[in-house]
């Protein structure tokens, strides 16, 4: 009960109902949606953060999300969940191996080959990670430049995982080959 | 059902995240502020929505390659941010609670009072005969919704400025809990159980000052209960 002795009053000043979340703007819908919906702490992974780019059609942000999540129909992935058999689950490029997100989009030594063309193109050299998001990062940060050398990076990588994964498409389904540096090039 | 998926564009599974909030946006908001949606109409509007998304068809589904709850999470969690439907209801419903504090006045507000009563500063509108908006409400407000407990009582907490419009036992504007909750039996025992902290601190100073205020409340009004003073310390 000592707590009552510290209670002060504002005279003139009417009692109102404040909303925590937002003392000064009250209660919002949306605020109270997000306050709902927020369960834990935010994921460490950047790179998940990195596929939104206001300048990227939204299926290209969708296809580099499920990329990182391994979620794309790449045939092992297929090959798992049954859809086809193990027999069939070889890179379209004939180079071999088995075609992973993960041998598709860096180890191929056919479609890597646009990773090379395009570090030369902007000028700096790099490797291929062997994690997609840490390929991801590396390939975002490594130059150390500044906030819009970042998002034109960022921009770049959405670009060739969109690129090759349509010309993986094309190929597959569609008979088309179209040599990687005139992927680059178009 | 509201959707259907026959006159969409299903071959465009891209296109289709936007949509899929913008359908929310068109369908749902009025319907979800105005009513509790049971969880099977909102699970089956989710599986439509999830079937559309990854390319299917009403009868047709496809290969979910995320689940539903990891497409909806925010983005900064790792998901594509569609509208979780059972939270966004509860938002929009937990509207009106914040109404039922802060729009008192309103006209809306003195229908209610007049047709359901009012204790202790609140609309008694929990009861089984009341309009199902309201008893869906009164849970939010209570703390007996099944989504994060009691989330909204929580989030208030009412700033004293001169005491006049504050209710000393009920409102939240001391401490965490309703003082009626955190010193129930000495609540129990005091006789005007709406009085306004201003009243009571009037009182209290009436007698002399500040601390006269505690032997108010623990005098209990002048019963002279002096063995309160065991549960108060």
């Amino acid at each position: 009960m000592t707590l009552l002795l510290d209670v002060s009053f504002h005279a003139n000043v009417s009692d109102r109902w404040v909303w925590l979340p937002d003392p000064s703007g009250g209660y919002l819908v949306c605020g109270a949606y997000h306050l709902l919906t927020t369960k834990d702490i935010p994921l460490g992974d950047s790179a998940a953060n990195l596929i939104w780019h206001n300048q990227v059609s939204l299926m290209v942000s969708v296809i580099a999300w499920r990329l990182l999540r391994n979620r794309l129909p790449t045939k092992s992935n297929l090959v798992q969940r049954g859809v086809i058999t193990s027999y069939a689950c070889l890179c379209v490029s004939d180079c071999g191996f088995k075609e992973t997100a993960q041998h598709l989009f860096l180890s191929c030594s056919t479609f890597s080959t646009l990773w090379a063309l395009v570090r030369h193109w902007l000028g700096f050299m790099g490797v291929n990670y062997i994690v997609l998001s840490d390929h991801f990062l590396q390939f975002v940060y490594s130059t150390g430049g500044g906030k819009a050398t970042r998002s034109f990076l960022q921009l770049i990588w959405l670009l060739c995982v969109w690129v090759l994964w349509n010309e993986r498409n094309n190929r597959l389904f569609n008979n088309v080959v179209t040599p990687i540096p005139s992927c680059w090039i178009k | 059902m509201l959707l259907s998926l026959d006159n969409c564009p299903v071959d465009n599974r891209y296109f289709t995240l936007s949509n899929c909030n913008k359908l929310y946006i068109s369908l749902h908001v009025y319907a979800l502020s105005l009513f509790k949606s049971s969880s099977g109409i909102i699970s089956s509007i989710e599986s439509l929505l999830n079937k559309f998304f990854w390319g299917g068809r009403e009868d047709h589904k496809k290969v979910s390659w995320i689940g539903w709850h990891n497409v909806c999470l925010q983005k900064e969690f790792g998901g594509l941010e569609v509208r979780q439907l059972r939270e966004f209801n509860y938002a929009l419903l937990g509207k009106w609670c914040w109404r039922m504090l802060v729009d008192r006045c309103g006209f809306w507000h003195r229908v209610l009072v007049a047709s359901y009563g009012e204790a202790g500063g609140r609309l008694e509108v929990g009861g089984q005969s009341c309009f199902s908006l309201w008893r869906e409400v009164a849970q939010i407000r209570n703390g007996d919704s099944c989504v994060r407990g009691d989330w909204f009582g929580e989030c208030v907490l009412k700033k004293v400025g001169d005491g006049s419009d504050t209710l000393f036992w009920f409102d939240k504007w001391l401490g965490l809990v309703p003082l009626c909750v955190r010193y129930c039996r000495l609540f129990d025992l005091y006789e005007n159980k709406s009085i306004t902290v201003a009243n009571l601190f009037s009182l209290g100073v009436a007698q002399g000052g500040g601390v006269e205020v505690v032997a108010e409340i623990v005098g209990l009004g002048g019963k002279g209960v002096r063995g309160v003073y065991d549960f108060t310390a």
